[in-house]
């Protein structure tokens, strides 16, 4: 009886292995396309191929490994013989479903959001016009991005879903709908550049390709010439990030996205060392002793009214220890108010701007500040 | 049945325990700040610098205390569910007590849309409206399960019953996860991760009145409880006004599990464990010793958990309910196994 137990759950764990152990498949017979060449996002690759274009997201857990390859046919064009494994998708696509909000943005900036058929978790969305078609009954909603109505996507009859891809997470029904799912693994770039640059992603979908290439350079023109500015800074003041939750601080890792912005606004981030992936988890006393005299101390939270330094020092006592917070040089941005996640990713020059503007006010006088303030 | 003498040894052994895990809680964290300088910041000195004076003072210090507290309340009240109840795997989450709980806090801080930060704004008022939140829940289904033990005699079924309620709670918690924020998702699951950090010195009395009264009230009923062990009828012919006796036990165990899955979360495996681990070394369901024991047993236990959430040297550091049932797991398999064995609960 015991021994069958045993043997049922050696069965049971080496079963639930093999269902896990989906990786994606190598990548091969790509020798004969052209590269396009990408300045920072190393998420995602471009390759052109006579009659048609090649486009493969890497797993951004696995290095080297294929997450989704996607094959792009012009409408007009036959469907050529020998393609490649992968998703085949004719462009330009003229209905899409969008699953989070962080991807209106750039379909904004290309013009594009009148594709949108269906979305999902519509409570983030502040787009005006997605609102009006979902106010209009244009667009439909599916619920929650975690679990979409599958049915309500079909009868929206998209050409893509666009989703953001999470670890070892399948797509469950959504998968058999037969409806190509791009997966947009954008927030795992770990540079505000590199995630600006997947518009020229969205853009293959569109034909739109010279425009993101303008609409990017541009945008990397204006973040460099803040970055240049920046560099003018005569010191460098310390600065920490977010707030401890449970017993536990997430603070951002020298190779994160916030970083990143920490180091091109002239600031000296106290975790920047720490070059590992993700959040680095720590103890409030670990923070305590690295940055008890930092110069300045940035939170992002979700609440329906901007938090005060009353409010800070109320959540949690030990906050008031920090000189930051005696100085009142607390960062704020209140993502409930402000559409950090929606706008946000594709201004990272305004939100740099934001940073140089608070970190050296004579660098930039005329700048006016949108995500990020001084708490009050 | 061990002699008394050995039990005042234990006690003993257990009360010198406890005064050193606490200084120990207060001297060890993971930042390293010398023993010495550590017994000037206690005797009100100057030490030496004073971010150590702040971490020992404004972190460490309402910590331990915290873990003290609860760490009793929890034992106690799992000791009390698990006499009342008739049966060994009865405590605070098994009986769904703490879902309840987190329902309350859930409905608080994922549906109102707010975290205890956000009510902390109105102070101890703010805290007030979790505790309470959690209090009612709790006690809704500890009452509910109370109203059931009336219709279904079995204590197994009983169980079953308290379990499916827990389910019920834990999925209308799933719902409202489901449509909440991220961050207040965030929020929420670390809260229940468990948490001895969360209250500042300026609650500490508060917190610290709650779970004594909810104590005090458990010590009063220890004639009751001894009653209780030999059986409902029994306990009546004894002269137990039954039903008055078991809104008590309602009431204390209630009010000691909301007061601290509020403030700290819902801590995992404490209130099960530690009532069992007390059995096992004082030998005797005697209540009158069982209970004082089970109590220092469970501040005991949960000085020594907080300490083990910190990893040594790293700055880093384990969620409380990551180091709880690796402490309280082994017991209870040991239990199950020994079932047969167990004397007085069966």
């Amino acid at each position: 009886m015991n021994r069958n137990l045993i043997a049922f759950i050696l069965l049971a764990v080496s079963l639930i292995g093999v269902s896990c152990n989906k990786g994606g498949s190598k990548r091969a017979g790509m020798k004969d396309g052209k590269k396009v060449e990408l300045q920072d996002a190393k998420g995602f690759t471009i390759t052109e191929f006579d009659g048609y274009k090649v486009v493969e997201v890497v797993n951004p857990w696995k290095d080297s490994v294929l997450l989704h390859r996607y094959i792009l046919v012009s409408r007009e064009a036959s469907i050529p013989d020998n393609l490649p494994e992968g998703d085949v998708v004719r462009v330009p696509v003229s209905k899409i479903s969008c699953l989070y909000s962080v991807f209106v943005g750039s379909l904004e900036l290309l013009g594009q959001v009148s594709t949108i058929t269906s979305v999902a978790e519509e409570r983030y969305i502040e787009n005006q016009m997605v609102k009006q078609g979902i106010a209009s009954g244009k667009i439909k909603l599916l619920g929650e991005a975690s679990a979409v109505n599958v049915e309500g996507l079909i009868d929206s009859n998209p050409d893509i879903v666009l989703v953001s891809p999470f670890k070892d997470m399948g797509y469950g029904k959504m998968d058999k709908a037969g409806i190509p799912i791009v997966e947009v693994a954008s927030y795992m770039e770990n540079s505000p550049l590199a995630r600006a640059e997947w518009i020229k992603f969205f853009a293959l979908f569109y034909g739109k390709e010279k425009q993101a290439d303008s609409i990017y350079s541009a945008l990397c023109d204006r973040y460099g010439k803040v970055r240049e500015i920046a560099k003018g800074a005569k010191v460098k003041p310390s600065i920490f990030a977010d707030k401890k939750f449970g017993q536990v601080w997430n603070m951002p890792s020298g190779n994160s996205y916030m970083s990143s912005f920490f180091r091109d606004a002239g600031a000296s981030y106290l975790w920047d060392d720490v070059k590992q992936s993700g959040v680095i988890p720590l103890s409030f006393e670990a923070v305590y002793q690295k940055a008890e005299n930092a110069d300045y101390w940035l939170v992002k939270y979700n609440k329906p009214q901007d938090m005060t330094y009353d409010d800070l020092g109320k959540e949690y006592d030990g906050y008031k220890m920090f000189k930051a917070y005696k100085t009142r040089k607390v960062i704020h941005c209140n993502t409930n108010r402000i559409s950090y996640y929606e706008k946000g990713v594709m201004e990272p020059d305004v939100i740099l701007a934001d940073l140089v503007k608070i970190l050296h006010p004579e660098l930039l006088p005329n700048h006016k500040q949108v995500y990020f303030q001084l708490m009050k | 049945m061990r002699r008394p003498a050995v039990n005042t040894t234990i006690v003993a052994v257990c009360a010198v325990l406890i005064a050193v895990l606490f200084l120990a809680n207060l001297a060890y964290g993971s930042i390293h700040i010398p023993i010495d300088a550590v017994t000037r910041i206690l005797l009100g000195g100057d030490g030496e610098r004073t971010s150590w004076t702040n971490i020992v003072l404004v972190t460490r210090l309402p910590q331990a205390i915290t873990a003290l507290f609860a760490g009793a309340a929890l034992a106690v009240s799992g000791l009390m569910l698990q006499t009342m109840f008739q049966n060994p795997l009865a405590g605070p989450s098994l009986l769904g007590i703490s879902a309840g709980a987190n329902l309350g806090v859930a409905i608080v801080m994922l549906f109102l849309g707010g975290t205890m930060g956000q009510y902390g704004s109105l102070g101890i008022g703010g805290h007030l409206l979790v505790v309470v939140s959690a209090f009612v829940g709790a006690s809704a289904i500890l009452g509910l399960v109370l109203v059931l033990s009336n219709y279904i005699k079995s204590n197994l079924v009983l169980l079953i019953a308290g379990i499916m309620i827990g389910y019920i709670a834990s999925s209308a918690i799933s719902i409202l996860n489901f449509y909440a924020s991220h961050e207040n998702v965030h929020a929420f699951v670390m809260w229940g991760m468990g948490d001895f950090s969360s209250i500042s010195l300026k609650q500490i009395p508060f917190f610290v009145t709650a779970v004594s009264v909810g104590l005090l009230i458990a010590l009063l009923l220890i004639k009751s409880l001894n009653a209780l062990l030999l059986g409902q009828r029994y306990a009546e012919n004894l002269g137990v006004a039954l039903q008055k006796t078991r809104l008590l036990i309602l009431l204390s165990a209630g009010l000691l599990i909301a007061v601290t899955t509020a403030f700290c979360g819902p801590v995992a495996f404490l209130g099960l464990a530690v009532p069992h681990i007390a059995r096992m070394l004082l030998g005797s369901v005697d209540h009158r010793s069982l209970l004082p024991f089970t109590l220092i047993l469970g501040a005991l236990l949960a000085l020594l958990c907080n300490l083990l959430t910190t990893l040594p040297g790293s700055g880093s550091i384990l969620p409380l309910n990551a180091i709880t049932p690796m402490l309280g797991g082994p017991v209870m398999l040991y239990v199950i196994l020994n079932r047969s064995k167990s004397q007085g609960l069966n």
